[in-house]
């Protein structure tokens, strides 16, 4: 009871005091007690923020500690600051004995080394060390980030030793049936010249066969090593501007003969008009020769249509047949590798399995497509698409070239520049279809003469350029004396065609010739200069 | 070498800074300055750190106490302590937006300023340190070349390293804030799609533990890189693939060779025979 009157009675009888007294003491009071208070709310703020940060800590410290990669801090003296337990267990080491010795491994700014690690529960490993630079403490460190990349390392073993495997099976393979079939060619063809004794007519109707048999196979055995080549992408490319309707009337006189023994008739459908593009003829040949040979595996009856033709960008050829078609399932799978199909969808032994996967990467590496659309039963299209040249380019390129290589060589070259005479006279009299198609006639009459004299291959056509209403020759390391005497050749050469045509009289014809480096330095100053002397030239008088 | 704590004092009666300065020095502070304005504490404090300051709230010109202290804490981690005549020039609420560390009102006794001054100085002291731990480990994190995403329980996005934002570039959905859209399972390895050396779509290897974030209970997502090993993993597939096949299409050639040989050989002895 005393204590509880006590306790009430003290703080009345200094309220009363404050209040009987002074007020200036009352004011005290109240600020003191403001004045705590205000320190308290400090203390209480600042006790927030230490929570807050030292969360904050934890979470990343968490995820540091959680982390299946290694993470060793480093001072810049090489002592180690921290480790988390997955480097603990990668360098077999508790954190505390780590800490505060020397890392031992050396350590540079974004490099990345392998080491070799402990690895929990499984055999020892290999990681990759990345080492980057860090603030530890408030101190510059270096961070060093390992991972376990024990299973890529060893993916990339497998991978090595598999294509190691491959190679070498292949090679074998090839040799194996390559060596063979060399002396089984070479004995057929010996008794076949009658050089191992006379053959009758039923001997040499079986070693016919046996030849049919052997070449076949020859062909089988380059298709693989064709293949191996474009898997490792050895096959070399030979680029160079053709006409692509070239190549198909090639094929077609190659393939006609067999064609009419098995009764088809093979159809070209070309278009002429196509622009120039840059191929190589030989391969784009084994393409469509390729889809042609398919063509006359799957059609018993009916016929083969080449196509050609163009799109936006590029042109376009096709094979359609009126054979028996492919089954929707598998028009997917029949550009792999090893893929065999015959008309019932299942697997023939008849070939490789390779040419529409050759075909395929020989399409691709000239940045073409190649696809099929088939209608089971009725027949098949394949069609392969090939990027049109831009002419200007093309020009651009082989004037480029040509005086790079004259001025390594200390060589010279040439540009023959011909158009027509009174240009706009003639727009008048002709349609522009008309003068274009003449252009055209002439760009090709030129192409299948300049090569003659210096026994080319007739379709290497890379230096006839129709550009608008101009045509370009480009001479390589011809001076302009030869430039000149080719161009009187030429000229001789034209003025059949037009008198052929009856347009002797009505067009003429301007000759320019400009060479490097007499005239010019550089491609648009030498067609410049070819323009130039268009007009000095006289026409018919050879230099 | 000078142990002594260094003090700055913005206090604009220069008389009330006199003795203040004497009394700092008495207790065994070094007083590095005394300036009457916002503005040229804030001037004072970048050309000459202090480890305190001391700031009386109200001051003459634009800048008053809590303005000034506002700015010396946004430039330098330097503690303030306030000092008033008043309580009711403090708005506590306002002045506590500046992060001081102590308050003293005037008149006040030596031994209170010394034990404001030395509870002020620890606790900046502890609060650095945190700091720098906190900035030693978000550093880490935030260089890992593993992306780290850190979900809550459910599954929304609380954290994401700059690894993580790379990896997921092409997510526009995958911020902090938003759901996690790929499905992950603790202990587990899962795979995702992800960006891959900047540009290309690759494979990320998905792995899931829990954790704490901000003292609840989170996910923490790690995804490495591994399109070069998944890469190389189908090649080698494809490799197999083509063996077994070249392998069984070589063996058919093969006894197509034999016949084709023995063909030859009859010829040949037929012929012989003749």
């Amino acid at each position: 009871m005393g204590a509880k009157n006590t306790s009430g009675k003290r703080p009345a009888s200094a309220v009363e005091k404050s209040a009987n007294d002074t007020s200036q003491y009352a004011w005290d009071i109240t600020e003191r007690t403001n004045a705590q208070e205000a320190v308290l709310n400090i203390l209480e703020d600042l006790q927030e923020a230490k929570v807050f940060l030292e969360t904050s800590i934890a979470s990343f410290h968490n995820i540091v500690a959680k982390s299946i990669d290694g993470i060793v801090v480093v001072d810049k003296t090489g002592i180690v600051q921290f480790t988390n337990p997955a480097a603990e267990t990668f360098l077999e080491h508790q954190a505390k004995e780590l800490a505060g010795q020397l890392f031992g491994f050396p350590l540079k700014a974004d490099q990345i080394t392998e080491i070799d690690i402990i690895r929990y529960n499984k055999e020892p490993g290999t990681a990759e060390m990345r080492v980057v630079e860090t603030l530890w403490n408030d101190q510059p460190a270096w961070l060093a980030l390992l991972r376990d990349v024990t299973d890529r390392k060893e993916t990339e073993e497998k991978l090595k030793e598999m294509m190691k495997i491959k190679s070498e099976f292949t090679a074998i393979v090839s040799h194996e049936l390559r060596t063979p079939l060399t002396s089984i060619k070479e004995g057929i063809a010996l008794v076949l010249d009658g050089l191992a004794g006379d053959i009758n007519g039923e001997q040499a109707e079986l070693l016919g066969i046996a030849k049919k048999n052997v070449d076949r196979l020859a062909r089988l055995i380059n298709d693989i090593l064709d293949f191996q080549k474009l898997d490792s992408r050895m096959m070399k490319f030979n680029f160079e501007t053709n006409n692509i309707n070239e190549i198909v009337k090639d094929v077609y006189k190659t393939m006609v003969s067999s064609a009419k023994k098995a009764e088809l008739d093979i159809i070209l459908e070309l278009d002429n008009s196509l622009p120039k593009c840059s191929f190589d003829s030989d391969k784009i040949t084994q393409v469509l020769t390729n889809l042609v040979v398919n063509a006359m595996k799957f059609t018993k009856r009916g016929n083969i249509t080449i196509k050609t033709g163009r799109s936006s960008n590029s042109i376009r050829v096709s094979v359609s047949d009126t054979g028996c078609g492919i089954k929707k399932g598998n028009m997917s799978k029949i550009f792999n590798k090893f893929e065999q199909l015959d008309c019932s969808g299942e697997r023939k032994t008849g070939g490789t399995g390779l040419g529409l996967a050759i075909s395929r990467e020989i399409i691709e590496q000239h940045n073409g497509t190649i696809w099929v659309e088939s209608k089971f039963g009725k027949g098949s299209i394949f069609t392969f698409t090939l990027p049109v040249c831009d002419t200007e380019g093309l020009l651009k390129k082989y004037i480029n070239n040509g005086i790079k290589k004259a001025s390594k060589n200390n060589t010279k070259m040439s540009l023959i520049l011909i158009s027509f005479a009174d240009f706009d006279k003639l727009k008048q009299e002709f349609s522009n279809n008309e003068i274009n198609s003449t252009l055209k006639d002439m760009e090709a009459v030129l192409e299948n003469n300049l090569h003659r004299a210096e026994n080319k291959p007739p379709r290497a056509v890379d230096n006839v350029f129709k550009l608008r209403n101009e045509i370009f020759v480009v001479l390589a390391d011809c001076d302009k004396e030869n430039a000149l005497r080719a161009k009187s050749r030429l000229e001789q050469v034209l003025n059949n065609y037009l008198s052929d045509k009856n347009l002797a009289d009505k067009i003429k014809i301007l000759w320019g010739c400009a060479a490097y480096p007499d005239d010019a330095a550089a491609d648009e100053d030498l067609v410049r200069k070819a323009r130039e002397l268009q007009l000095t030239i006289p026409s018919g008088v050879s230099v | 070498m000078n142990n002594k704590k260094q003090i700055l004092i913005v206090e604009d009666e220069p008389v009330v800074a006199m003795d203040i300065r004497r009394t700092l020095q008495n207790l065994g502070y070094e007083v590095t300055g005394s300036v009457a304005s916002g503005q040229a504490a804030v001037q004072e404090v970048r050309q000459n750190p202090p480890d305190l300051v001391l700031m009386d709230i109200v001051l003459k010109g634009p800048m008053d106490g809590v303005e000034t202290a506002a700015q010396i804490r946004s430039d330098l981690d330097i503690p303030i302590v306030y000092l008033t005549a008043h309580i009711e020039d403090m708005t506590v609420d306002r002045a506590i937006t500046a992060e001081p560390f102590g308050y003293l009102a005037k008149p006040f006794k030596d031994r209170e300023l010394k034990a404001t001054i030395e509870i002020a100085l620890s606790l900046a002291k502890s609060q650095k340190e945190l700091k720098i731990s906190k900035v030693s480990f978000h550093n880490i994190v935030e260089k890992s070349d593993a992306g780290i995403v850190v979900v809550d329980e459910n599954k929304t996005i609380k954290f994401l390293n700059p690894m993580a934002k790379i990896m997921f570039g092409f997510k526009p959905k995958l911020v902090l804030g938003e759901k996690l859209d790929f499905p992950i399972i603790v202990g587990e390895m899962t795979d995702v799609e992800i960006t891959h050396s900047g540009s290309e779509r690759g494979f990320g290897e998905v792995h899931t533990v829990e954790t704490e974030w901000e003292g609840k209970p989170a996910y923490l997502v790690s995804v490495r890189d591994i399109t070069d090993r998944r890469k190389m993993e189908n090649e080698t597939q494809k490799h197999i693939h083509d063996l077994e096949l070249f392998h069984k299409a070589a063996i058919g050639r093969e006894l197509k060779m034999i016949e084709l040989k023995e063909q030859i050989a009859d010829l040949e002895a037929e012929l012989v025979k003749k």
